[in-house]
């Protein structure tokens, strides 16, 4: 039997409701049955890894036992010290496995990604949080329970959204009042129908039934203009845009939905993010959990470090420098291919022009008009940039150009 | 707390009811219309293919299906279905193929067409599909109908147990996959085995009670339509019907939309397709033979399809532009070896309706552009065509069949000295 992707088809959510029923019935009585819990996930882990030749299920496992190695020996350690590179080279062990499976593609003989698995990413974020925070002291205290618990909690396995260890401790560690519970059953409802609307009708439209036709339409001008460009594929642009979207947030949707049967408020994912009125807005909609990671873990971080130690003095040239590093991190953990660096790169300076125009708009207040068309325009501006810095992370451009 | 719970399930519930009824219910959602089935006629929807309520409503009204692959969609003012519709045939053709649609697919599809029987049909046949490999695992998954395959999972314990069994195999060598109880049925199948009473149950009950409300719901709304294209093709052609007369039509007609290249070549398709790569394909088919190939065994599952519908069928051999077999270096042994080879399977079996275009005396301006038929070769088979849809009904001296396994082996896949080797 092949492995079985969560949320990818319909059928799913059938074997998976049935499999959530004693834990509903439990929480509705007020009852968390641990074993249950435990015996609920290996079910769904077997499915999702280790169908096959079960290689990506025992990489999931070394990996577990590797990071929980990490961040116990780091625990004790921090105890006592709190050594700025001994903490630098746990962070980095802790992505190295990530990193393998990163750069496989680019070598031929792909042997080093021991690590292999589906979701790898999520899990990485979520353990060089509890490193980060461990050496905060924000986390005093973890067991190898908890840390597992928290690490392979199925709902989010493979793609998100990614909670925060003290967040996720403190729902998973009480047991919800029947009215709380009742609310989140009805938030729960609610986003399982929106999410199953979101990936299979409107995700199916724009992804299984037109992207291939659009695709096709493209490619088939591609010679008649210089760079391949035609207006198809403008019409890619679009009809990518709208399958990525709807497919990523119906199924952060089914993730949230699932959490909340388990009287878990795993946060969203996606806030209308194609209502943003700049590039900096859309970030605080888009794929939210991931990019307050970046912000929380990378940015705030690297500016906290330049301010204390004094490498820049210019506030404006450190913000820049910021969004540069944390977009191009954000590119080379998409993939190591040109278009998805160009994507971080084209995000970066997309920060950068938009912090440049707030500044200047502050400047010159009484000049510039803002009224309901001036915020009409600058939504229809920023969708226009974003859909158009997807196309270039589909990768379509390489399809059209260089194959 | 109980009306709370119902306001969260409640709708769910309903939802879920109301599926069941739409998918399940014995109710019949009547969607198909004779303006349906004259759309569908030209659509060439992949809907239609990979249905059945159309295409078996079509056969009870006044047409006749041309089964074949891309060529249907060259729609210049001699395609079938324009001459079809400016001289009044009293039955229309109604098309099923589209590009990269090749004999297996095919063959599924007219098991589909259950109301195909006793009637006539015609079937091209495009030299191209019989490469070496045969037909790309992808592309019949692609029109693969999951409805035709649960239909041929349950006629298996009645049709022909050889054909049968080679089908299974095939589509599992293809690399099919509908759910595990359809593949374990397969599988059962290809092994000569009669399937279990539970998989007849499910996939009687279930799967295909299912799919059949599906395709008669969603079968035919919004389909492709050709509708407009065939208007304007037929309109330009004369009144009268002069075989002469269309014949010089044709030929200006086909030069005029020749004009940017000395092959005979259709302007749009050169510009689009070839003329930035012509240089590649210059000598490149010098080793082309469509001798050896999966594609026979498969062929023979058409046969086998047809044998059992008691269809009379018309079988076309579509021409190659022979400016382009120059161009590309293919020996003209290709054609004539692949020719012989289809006519003796189809002869030796009963299949006597050949209408061969591969070999005429005057080829000029017989394919629309480089593999596919069109102008003067829509107007040679259109001469056939005419008599043969002047009725619908298959005449039973025509369909004395008789059917031979050898041809689903792979010695036959491969053989070229086959007259007296068998």
């Amino acid at each position: 039997m092949a492995n079985i992707t969560p949320y990818s088809s319909p059928h799913y959510f059938i074997y998976l409701l049935l499999l959530l029923l004693p834990i509903i019935i439990g929480l509705w009585f007020g009852k968390r049955f641990r074993a249950y819990d435990f015996f609920a996930t290996v079910v769904i882990l077997i499915t999702a890894f280790f169908g096959g030749n079960m290689t990506q299920g025992i990489s999931l496992l070394c990996y577990v036992l590797y990071e929980m190695l990490l961040v116990f020996i780091f625990l004790s350690y921090r105890k006592k010290h709190n050594n700025f590179w001994v903490f630098t080279m746990f962070v980095l062990l802790a992505i190295v496995p990530l990193v393998f499976v990163k750069l496989d593609p680019l070598l031929k003989n792909q042997t080093i990604s021991l690590f292999g698995f589906m979701g790898i990413s999520y899990l990485t974020f979520k353990s060089v949080e509890i490193i980060m925070e461990i050496r905060d002291g924000v986390i005093k205290k973890i067991t190898p329970y908890e840390f597992g618990r928290f690490l392979l909690f199925f709902p989010t396995i493979t793609s998100g959204p990614i909670d925060r260890f003290k967040r996720f401790q403190k729902d998973v560690d009480k047991v919800p009042s029947r009215d709380e519970y009742v609310e989140l059953l009805h938030s729960g409802v609610n986003k399982l129908m929106k999410g199953l609307l979101y990936k299979f009708i409107i995700g199916y439209f724009f992804g299984t039934l037109l992207l291939p036709k659009v695709q096709i339409l493209a490619m088939s001008y591609r010679y008649q203009a210089p760079l391949g460009l035609s207006w198809w594929v403008l019409a890619y642009m679009y009809v990518y845009s709208m399958y990525l979207f709807f497919d990523f947030a119906g199924y952060s949707l089914f993730a949230v939905a699932i959490s909340n049967f388990m009287g878990i408020k795993t946060p969203m994912n996606f806030d209308a993010p194609f209502k943003a009125k700049n590039i900096k807005d859309f970030w605080n909609r888009w794929h939210k959990t991931l990019s307050f990671w970046f912000r929380d873990f990378i940015y705030m971080r690297l500016m906290f470090t330049i301010i204390k130690h004094k490498w820049i003095k210019n506030r404006v040239t450190i913000a820049n420098v910021g969004y540069v590093a944390l977009f191009l991190i954000m590119g080379f953990w998409h993939g190591e291919t040109w278009y998805y660096i160009v994507y971080g790169i084209f995000h970066a300076i997309a920060m950068i022009t938009n912090d440049a125009w707030l500044r200047y708009k502050k400047k010159h207040r009484e000049s510039i008009p803002s009224n309901k068309f001036t915020h009409a325009f600058a939504v229809f501006l920023t969708f226009n940039i974003v859909c158009f810095s997807f196309l270039i992370f589909s990768g379509f451009l390489n399809t059209l150009w260089f194959s | 707390m109980k009306k709370k719970l119902w306001m969260i399930f409640g709708p769910v519930i309903v939802a879920i009811a109301a599926l069941l009824i739409l998918l399940w219910a014995p109710i019949n959602f009547k969607t198909v219309t004779p303006q349906k089935v004259q759309q569908a006629a030209t659509s060439l929807d992949v809907r239609v293919l990979k249905g059945e309520s159309v295409k078996n409503a079509a056969e009870k009204e006044n047409y006749i299906p041309i089964i074949g692959s891309s060529e249907l969609s060259r729609m210049d003012p001699f395609h079938p279905s324009s001459m079809a519709q400016k001289y009044h045939w009293k039955n229309k053709p109604f098309l099923q193929g589209n590009p990269g649609t090749a004999s297996l697919t095919q063959a599924m599809n007219v098991g589909g067409m259950t109301n195909l029987k006793g009637n006539k049909a015609v079937f091209i046949i495009s030299p191209q599909w019989f490469t070496k490999s045969g037909v790309p695992s992808d592309a019949f998954k692609y029109f693969l109908s999951p409805l035709q395959l649960t239909g041929f999972i349950l006629n298996s314990s009645t049709g022909d147990k050889a054909m049968n069994k080679y089908i299974a195999n095939r589509m599992l060598d293809l690399g099919v996959d509908k759910g595990p109880i359809e593949n374990d049925a397969l599988k059962r199948i290809s092994e000569g085995k009669q399937i279990t009473d539970f998989q007849r149950f499910y996939i009687k009950n279930f799967a295909r009670s299912s799919l059949q409300s599906q395709d008669n719901l969603f079968g035919s709304i919004s389909m492709n339509d050709h509708e407009n294209q065939i208007n304007k093709a037929a309109s330009q052609l004369p009144d009268k019907y002069d075989y002469k007369d269309l014949n010089k039509l044709a030929t200006k007609l086909a030069a005029k939309h020749s004009s940017d290249n000395d092959m005979q070549i259709g302007n749009s398709f050169y510009k689009k397709e070839l003329k930035k790569r012509i240089v590649r394909y210059k000598n490149a088919h010098r080793h082309v033979t469509y001798t050896h190939s999966p594609e026979y065994n498969d062929f023979q599952a058409v046969l086998y399809m047809f044998a059992q519908n008691k269809t009379e069928v018309m079988f076309v051999i579509q021409p190659v532009n022979p400016h382009w077999v120059k161009y590309t270096g293919m020996p003209m042994s290709s054609i004539t070896n692949f020719d012989t080879k289809i006519k003796y399977q189809l002869k030796s079996q009963g299949f006597n309706n050949i209408v061969d275009l591969s070999h005429v005396k005057n080829p000029n301006y017989i394919a629309e552009d480089t593999i596919h038929m069109g102008w003067r070769g829509w107007l040679m088979l259109d001469h056939h065509l005419k008599g043969f849809y002047k009725d619908k009904k298959a005449n039973p001296k025509n369909t004395q069949y008789k059917m031979d396994s050898y041809f689903l082996t792979d010695t036959w896949a491969n053989n070229t000295d086959f007259s007296n080797n068998k």
